[in-house]
């Protein structure tokens, strides 16, 4: 259902964006050259007539060509997805092993300054563009002091900055969630009769309390992902990197519509599979999630 | 409204001056409201505070294009490698963003309201084809779509309203129909029906005034988004480009390799009144949470 209907919208809207044809051929060609692509193109023919075969191909994996990079789409996309998907899931990572302790902390000094210091990044680190915070870091670590890479993926040093900036995208949710889940966890009935069986504190939050509180920050954690691939768009053109996201905004840029329609499409599916999976996740690690 | 809203409780003047001394209690709320309020003064006030045009091309005294200055007295924030003053810029940036945030607002939760009300007091086929559109949005990747329509239907600030307003009106709709659903059972409703009361004047007079508190939380929840997205799509280089916005500004800086040149004062200031006016949009929007719902404050 929800496939269909990104079917339909991604063909829909890539249609929408104006004459490719002209394009191509430049604002100055006559009428028959136009139409000459255009048949060429197979764009004169009606729209639901090219859906359907759109649709019907991309079912079997073929997005058809490029019209700017003459090239399959499906092996632009086979190039472009390997970068993205790293970075994707180093900055995922690098998003659980900074808010899952910060949050932790943050509930066990609940309403002390160390909260109130987390709770302000929380929510003030939504409100931080990243494509302004990839450009801040590369002026200090890449212009400034000159440690890492301004642009690229060389070497390894080149992923420190992008996935930095992409984990941004997940740690004020996550942050959040551990924290609230810390808090209802330590004030359970549970953790007060391990305190009062007398067990040491620090079995008690990473054993009893976070436990639980992990749960749904793991499940989260698949949706996030989702949100940090969708923000690869941005990140990927500021720090230049040839992945999908770059071949998106390149592609938007152009009027590329064989490569938006598969690009938006890709994302959509991934995101709707991530999605389930964090479903899926939540019920393997949480009985009471588990039937109806 | 018509002269249906004649009941008017007697408290509720005093139930305002309540609500807004609890409201201020919070921290959040009162630094939001503050930022809130120096960025629309300034932002009235752009056009004077603005020395000089932020379109304009300036030279120096000497007849030199006035390019990449450091800040100084003449120009605060220093000048743009095509001689444009960045302070003028930057005030000017206001207006589009205040603009985008609160127009997506106000579509955000008229939309939302609009949907989850129908849905909730319908029922049945409406109800469910509502909801199924509802998921639908919901299962589309929020920035990769933005920017795709944003970009297609062409560069203007309507059009990024536009498109968010299409992406984030579901969540409105979702709690508001639930809410809705439990409004259902309660009595007064049954009594206006029971009364004979038309369906436009119970959803009018007895919904629509118990549904407005929800609707507002994700009105302002949507300034911060929307501000945001209309600064990325402008960077990707999809906005307007015909008005100064600071995203536009970011990308202006971005393309003339400025960052190499480590001129901070072109890149900075921009950021950091986007991450103001968005954190302020957040910090409002929480502390009013805590007064719609005071049981979440803990």
């Amino acid at each position: 259902m929800v496939c269909l209907t990104v079917l339909i919208l991604s063909f829909g809207l890539s249609r929408a964006s104006g004459n490719l044809a002209i394009s191509i051929a430049g604002a100055d060609a006559s009428a028959e050259d136009i139409a000459k692509i255009n048949h060429e193109l197979g764009l004169d023919r009606p729209l639901p007539v090219q859906f359907v075969d759109w649709a019907n191909r991309a079912a079997h994996g073929d997005f058809g060509e490029s019209f700017l990079f003459h090239e399959k789409v499906s092996s632009l996309i086979e190039e472009h997805l390997p970068v993205t998907i790293t970075l994707g899931l180093i900055a995922i990572a690098v998003a659980v092993v900074v808010a899952v302790p910060f949050g932790i902390l943050a509930a066990l000094y609940e309403g002390t300054y160390i909260d109130v210091a987390v709770g302000v990044v929380a929510l003030a680190g939504q409100a931080i563009p990243s494509f302004w915070l990839g450009l801040m870091l590369i002026l200090w670590f890449g212009v400034g002091l000159q440690w890492l890479p301004i642009a690229g993926l060389d070497d390894w040093t080149g992923y420190i900055l992008p996935s930095i900036v992409l984990a941004f995208v997940a740690i004020p949710v996550m942050l959040r969630m551990t924290r609230s889940g810390m808090v209802d966890a330590m004030r359970s009935d549970y953790v007060r009769t391990a305190r009062a069986k007398g067990l040491a504190r620090i079995s008690i939050v990473a054993k009893h309390a976070l436990r639980n509180a992990a749960m749904p920050v793991v499940a989260v954690s698949a949706v996030q992902l989702g949100f940090i691939l969708g923000g690869s768009v941005v990140t990927e053109v500021v720090f230049n990197i040839r992945g999908v996201g770059y071949l998106a905004w390149e592609s938007i840029g152009k009027g590329d519509f064989p490569v938006i329609q598969a690009v938006v499409l890709l994302f959509s599916i991934i995101f709707v599979g991530l999605t389930l999976l964090s479903d899926l996740v939540g019920a393997a690690l949480d009985p009471r999630l588990r039937g109806r | 409204m018509d002269g249906g809203s004649t009941i008017v409780l007697p408290a509720k003047r005093r139930g305002l001056r309540t609500a807004l001394r609890r409201y201020f209690a919070d921290p959040y709320a009162v630094v939001g409201c503050v930022i809130y309020v120096v960025f629309i003064v300034l932002g009235i006030l752009a056009g004077w505070l603005a020395q000089y045009d932020p379109t304009e091309i300036l030279f120096t005294d000497d007849g030199q294009l006035a390019a990449s200055l450091p800040p100084s007295a003449a120009h605060w924030l220093g000048t743009t490698n095509l001689g444009r003053d960045i302070f003028s810029q930057l005030v000017m940036g206001i207006r589009p963003s205040l603009f985008v945030g609160i127009t997506a607002a106000v579509g955000v939760s008229a939309l939302g309201t609009a949907v989850g009300v129908l849905a909730g007091y319908f029922g049945g086929v409406v109800d469910t084809l509502l909801m199924r559109l509802t998921d639908v949005v919901l299962g589309l990747p929020f920035l990769p779509f933005v920017i795709v329509l944003a970009a297609l239907l062409g560069p203007s600030l309507q059009n990024v309203v536009f498109s968010v307003v299409i992406l984030l009106w579901p969540n409105a709709a979702r709690i508001i129909r639930a809410q809705l659903l439990t409004l259902m059972q309660r009595q007064f409703i049954e009594a206006a029906r029971v009364t004979g009361a038309s369906h436009s004047r119970i959803i009018l007079v007895h919904i629509l005034p118990n549904i407005l508190p929800l609707s507002l939380l994700y009105g302002s929840i949507s300034v911060g988004w929307a501000i945001l997205t209309q600064a990325s799509v402008s960077f990707l280089g999809f906005g307007d480009q015909d008005t100064i916005s600071w995203g536009f500004m970011l990308q202006d800086a971005y393309a003339s390799q400025a960052l190499s040149q480590a001129q901070y004062n072109w890149f900075v200031p921009p950021g950091l009144c986007i991450v103001f006016v968005v954190a302020a949009g957040f910090f409002l929007s929480r502390g009013y949470e805590n007064l719609i719902f005071p049981k979440l404050k803990q």
